[in-house]
């Protein structure tokens, strides 16, 4: 074997050699000890002043393999001008470098969005480090309470937070909103944002859902309750499983469980009007009734079950559109289904499509069919 | 497989001619940034795209007849010189894009030069194992670089929406012939076909047209999942294609841009041995000189060129538009000009026959 041959072979087995190594155990490196690793950032600003915290991990408390119990974050906050002026601060008190690719959510407080939100929005947008798909979400307060809510002594609070809109939004409690979402629907020209908001509970120990945010144009105008949010989900067919309560007389309160959503949205012209069709096909599973058995129950009384279901899932849809079309949100994107439906309509009223939308109307035409009784009964 | 291993001494396979000429052009794509698209990603690209793949089946052709009737220009030396340096001007156009995003994007400390070595060092020290070592590597590349593509299509079929196409023609239209010109003129594997054309064991034609339709086909699937997924994002993202790859995840899988980083670092490398070893062996016209210091010396002025670019020139200036003029001269008048007045060399023509 030559020398050039051994010369390589060796080279060739130092760089594999290198690239097996990891992390785990070298907390004290250099890099890992001078930078932050930001997890979460909530937002407050009052007038022109800003107020940044940043939930970064402890890093000192997570040398060696074993993993810590608890909380392993550490809340700081800062000050300034400007959310840069801010974030510039904080590295001078905590003399780190901040970094912001591991980051997982964004908190806005509730008058960060009540104006020019893309504007306190755009260093993160900008950001090299910052990523398209960290969760954005508002507080119904300051952002900061949520960020230092302890999440039931989790050992990451804003990770659960994320699982919280992930799973809420599955469930028609919640959205979940990341910031190519947001990109997108600000650089549309019809379209509108809507964010998730979440309140902190009085003790401090958790976060819980609290409706969805819209927004028209840079400014947060209102904020749905239940029936809007589980309706606007509906709409937008994020809903993957959710359960829905309603009074059906003689049968009592009866709570079923609604899944498999199918969601078609189409525009059209109607009498000189535009209107927004909603076409909604979901499943059904009765899971309790107040007043008898479901397994005794007859077609006729099923099918009027079905309906009552259909009813309340076209109420919810009705609140949420109007609750939008009233705010002049139209984060619904029916601007957008305008393009696609009726293209020469939308090419010449675009520009002015904020004064259409409030005349826009809505039909919603819900399906559903039944699927089960209950978990161990199916239906032939 | 059997197509892999019919290569003769120096010669290549005609699948190798394939691979090689997928990756060249799918490389450019990948690097695609608001600095080679005129107006924004939005709907009318696809159209572009559409267009740009049949215009440059048709430029390509005057270079598949040159190389089929044996009036290659790279027979002529003097002119195969000034071929040369167009592959250093590729490759030094292509190194520094690659150095632009690791040092703004990928690592934001790092000096972009830096870089411009290293990609430059490896292509240089590849180029000099030879076109057949290049030929075996690139077939692990082109499977690499389709399989990463599949799968960040797929994994982002959760966030798509079909919403984002629409309006499906917004902006002006002018933009739309304007990206034919840009994507046209970012394809310059014909003269590269051409360079190859005598090292190919058989016809390389076939795999050239193949290979023009199957990289506007990826092309087109790529930025049809861009436009779904990140709809009017798409358009202030500086590297779009990275931001795709960023959102992809299915299941526990997620942060594929390790995927995009990984197999365009390949591409990239296979596209600049592959431009340093045309320029290298274009260079005919001084003789005594080894191939390794041909090598040696057209990497040194591709890398010069690309820290030029990254370091003194201003990002904006580097625009697609540089690409058209030396594409229009040495990809499409040079071979129609060739095809009509040079005269057929006979010598090939013998040595293919025996």
């Amino acid at each position: 074997m030559n020398l050039l041959k051994s010369f390589k072979i060796i080279l060739s087995a130092v760089l594999i050699a290198v690239s097996f190594s990891g992390c785990m155990n070298s907390a004290n490196l250099n890099d890992i000890k001078n930078i932050m690793m930001v997890e979460g950032i909530a937002i407050d600003s009052e007038n022109d002043d800003f107020s940044v915290t940043v939930q970064t991990l402890n890093t000192a408390g997570i040398s060696g393999t074993e993993l810590p119990q608890g909380n392993m974050t550490v809340n700081t906050s800062a000050q300034g001008k400007s959310v840069i002026d801010a974030v510039s601060s904080m590295s001078k008190q905590i003399s780190k470098n901040l970094f912001f690719g591991q980051n997982k959510i964004i908190i806005f407080g509730d008058k960060t969005a009540r104006s020019d939100f893309y504007k306190k929005l755009d260093y993160f947008l900008r950001s090299s480090d910052s990523r398209p798909d960290v969760a954005v979400c508002l507080s119904d307060g300051d952002a900061k309470d949520i960020i230092e809510s302890k999440e039931n002594d989790a050992h990451i609070p804003c990770e659960n937070m994320v699982y919280l809109m992930k799973n809420g939004q599955d469930a028609g409690v919640s959205a979940y909103v990341f910031t190519n979402d947001i990109m997108n629907m600000y650089y549309d020209k019809t379209s509108d944002l809507y964010l998730p908001v979440l309140k902190a509970s009085p003790s401090g120990e958790s976060v819980q859902t609290a409706g969805i945010g819209i927004f028209d144009d840079e400014r947060l105008v209102y904020v749905t309750n239940n029936d809007e949010t589980m309706g606007l989900l509906f709409l937008m067919g994020k809903i993957k499983n959710c359960s829905i309560e309603f009074n059906s007389g003689e049968l009592g309160m009866i709570s079923v469980e609604i899944s498999s959503l199918n969601v078609k949205n189409h525009t059209e012209i109607a009498d000189g009007n535009i209107v927004f069709v909603s076409d909604i096909d979901t499943q059904l599973v009765i899971n309790e009734i107040e007043n008898g058995v479901a397994n005794s129950l007859g077609k006729e009384e099923l099918d009027n079950i079905c309906r009552r279901a259909d009813n309340e899932i076209e109420d919810m849809c009705r609140q949420a559109f109007f609750a939008c079309r009233e705010n002049s949100s139209d984060c619904l994107r029916v601007g957008e289904y305008l393009a696609k439906d009726c293209p020469e309509t939308y090419k010449e009223i675009n520009e002015k499509w904020g004064d259409y939308f409030s005349s826009v109307l809505f039909q919603v035409n819900v399906d559903t069919n039944l699927k089960e009784l209950s978990d161990n009964t199916q239906l032939n | 497989m059997q197509a892999l291993t019919q290569a003769q001494k120096n010669k290549i396979a005609p699948i190798s001619v394939f691979f090689l000429l997928y990756i060249s052009r799918i490389v450019v794509s990948l690097t695609s940034s608001q600095l080679v698209t005129a107006g924004k990603i939005r709907t009318q690209i696809l159209i572009s795209i559409f267009i740009s793949a049949f215009v440059t089946m048709i430029i390509a052709i005057p270079a598949a007849l040159c190389s089929v009737k044996h009036k290659n220009p790279f027979d002529i030396k003097w002119l195969s010189a000034f071929y040369s340096v167009y592959f250093v001007f590729l490759a030094a156009v292509n190194i520094s894009r690659f150095s632009y995003f690791a040092s703004t994007t990928l690592n934001p400390n790092s000096q972009a030069w830096i870089f411009s070595v290293i990609v430059t060092v490896c292509a240089l020290y590849a180029a000099c194992l030879g076109i057949e070592s290049l030929a075996r590597f690139s077939a692990f590349g082109f499977f690499l670089l389709v399989i990463a593509i599949a799968a960040a299509i797929i994994c982002n079929a959760g966030n798509f929406d079909r919403l984002n196409y629409y309006p499906l023609l917004s902006g002006d239209t002018e933009n739309i012939f304007q990206n034919v010109i840009y994507m046209t003129s970012s394809s310059s594997e014909s003269v590269i076909f051409l360079c190859l054309s005598k090292r190919v064991n058989g016809s390389g034609v076939k795999p050239l047209f193949i290979s023009i339709a199957a990289v506007f086909l990826t092309i087109f699937a790529l930025f049809a999942s861009v436009i779904g997924v990140l709809g009017d994002a798409a358009s202030v993202n500086s590297f779009p294609l990275y931001t795709l790859f960023q959102l992809a995840k299915i299941g526990l899988l997620e942060r594929m841009d390790v995927f995009y980083i990984s197999f365009w670092i390949f591409g990239i490398f296979i596209k600049s041995v592959l431009l340093i070893y045309c320029a290298g062996s274009s260079l005919t016209v001084v003789k005594k000189i080894t191939p390794p210091v041909r090598y040696s010396f057209c990497a040194a002025a591709a890398l010069c060129l690309s820290v030029y670019f990254t370091e003194f020139l201003p990002v904006s200036n580097v625009r697609a538009s540089v690409y058209i003029l030396p594409y229009a001269v040495f990809c499409v008048a040079v071979p129609v000009l060739t095809l009509i007045f040079k005269k057929r060399n006979y010598g090939d023509e013998l040595v293919e026959k025996f």
